[in-house]
């Protein structure tokens, strides 16, 4: 069997790890599936520690030496389908046992990385109706829903236009606040019938880290301490953004009620 | 709660986690299956609340009814049960309740504050057990079938090439 450089198993096992954690996978699947690929790839005792912001790898090649190497993650999403391929992937290197081949590896990689998402439309069409749906869920009426629509689909229009920025995420989830309080209370200034926090709550739900409350609190269950406190403060320093942005629509519905 | 409220509240939650899913970039046949999910979560969410119990007691049996299906469902089509379970737990997730904490906090309304937040930690910690209960187990059942299916197979074919011993000392050398 030809010898797998200690190079070429540190790229490979970090970058299927960073994967997993871009995209949303829990952070011990992050450690398996590093461990199992540089098993895999022939890397001895092979052991990996993962939190929300970096990937490290460490292990002992054939001639007993040690090697470790870690990557740190800035962009973080949920993206269903590349968890799907990359969990395939670690799948088939666990069941394969040893690979001589990291080039095969590295290929799977790079397509489960250039994968394509949904098409913009369609992105915004799921959540203009998303809105529509908690809205309604959340006990409001068909027209709160309507306009929580309109709402949804702005925002996630303005978030797509931002996502190619580097904005850092306090100052997305910022504008987003104020994006929705701002329509949701010019609305409510209006005489329709509608419930104005209603509304506002159906539209925030697509941007409020509920999600990520759960998993941070799930990683503190499984004993990923310092993975689970990290999300804990993303999720406190997005609602706090988001509130903060929420003001914008009292401070502005306050400034013309004085003006009219 | 009547056979139309029920139905009402099985169509938005349906919808609801359907749009999750998509925005997760999750398969077509995934986003069907997860907003099944969805609904079943929030309807046994809905079915103990009314029943006068404890609010926390809801969520944990519809994010652990959740976790069980995911977890089914993640054996028979052989994909991580994430897939299922995020989209499938957005309508029980206490988005709502950590923003009105901030706001609290932002506004200085500090008791409102406070029992925002202590609802939305409530709820969270509520949901993370149930799924934590349930993949616990499916994890101890996938142990003891692989154990099963490992013995088997060491029986009848001796030429499976297991992986090599990583603590042996000869191959130090």
């Amino acid at each position: 069997m030809t010898q797998i450089s200690s190079d070429d198993i540190q790229q490979i096992t970090v970058d299927a790890g960073a994967l997993v954690l871009e995209n949303g996978g829990e952070t011990y699947r992050s450690e398996d599936t590093v461990v199992h690929t540089a098993q895999s790839l022939g890397a001895k005792t092979p052991s990996s520690f993962v939190t929300p912001t970096v990937v490290m790898v460490s292990f002992r090649d054939d001639e007993g030496k040690h090697h470790s190497y870690f990557r740190r993650i800035y962009r973080r999403g949920i993206n269903l389908r590349k968890l799907v391929m990359i969990n395939n992937l670690s799948r088939a290197l666990e069941r394969r046992g040893r690979i001589s081949d990291p080039s095969l590896i590295e290929h799977r990689i790079v397509r489960i990385n250039n994968t394509p998402d949904y098409p913009d439309a369609v992105v915004v069409t799921a959540a203009a109706f998303n809105s529509f749906f908690f809205t309604l869920l959340f006990g409001g009426s068909f027209p709160d829903a309507l306009f929580s629509l309109g709402i949804g689909c702005i925002l996630r229009i303005i978030l797509l236009l931002l996502d190619k920025s580097t904005l850092n995420s306090f100052f997305i989830s910022l504008l987003s606040g104020s994006v929705i309080s701002i329509l949701a209370d010019c609305i409510g200034l209006t005489a329709l019938p509608v419930n104005t926090s209603v509304i506002m709550t159906g539209a925030l739900m697509q941007v409020v880290p509920g999600i990520a409350l759960v998993n941070s609190i799930r990683d503190i269950i499984a004993g990923d301490f310092m993975a689970g406190s990290s999300r804990l403060m993303d999720v406190l320093m997005t609602a706090l953004g988001l509130s903060v942005g929420s003001a914008a629509g009292v401070l502005l519905t306050g400034a013309i009620r004085g003006i009219l | 709660m009547t056979l139309v409220q029920i139905f009402e509240a099985w169509l938005w939650s349906f919808g609801a986690s359907a749009c999750f899913a998509v925005f997760f970039n999750a398969e077509k046949r995934d986003i069907v299956l997860s907003a099944v999910l969805g609904s079943i979560g929030w309807i046994v969410y809905l079915a103990f609340k009314s029943s006068g119990g404890a609010e926390s007691i809801g969520y944990f049996a519809g994010a652990f009814s959740v976790a069980v299906f995911a977890e089914i469902l993640a054996i028979v089509l052989h994909r991580p049960a994430t897939v299922y379970l995020i989209p499938g737990i957005t309508p029980l997730v206490p988005g709502g309740g950590i923003f009105f904490m901030m706001r609290g906090v932002v506004r200085g309304e500090f008791s409102e504050a406070l029992s925002a937040g202590y609802g939305a930690l409530a709820t969270a910690v509520a949901i993370a057990l149930g799924i934590a209960i349930a993949s616990s187990t499916a994890r101890i059942v996938a142990i003891a079938v692989k154990g099963k299916q490992h013995k088997i197979m060491e029986e009848t074919d001796m030429s499976v090439q297991l992986p090599e011993d990583v603590d042996n000392p000869s191959s130090l050398q």
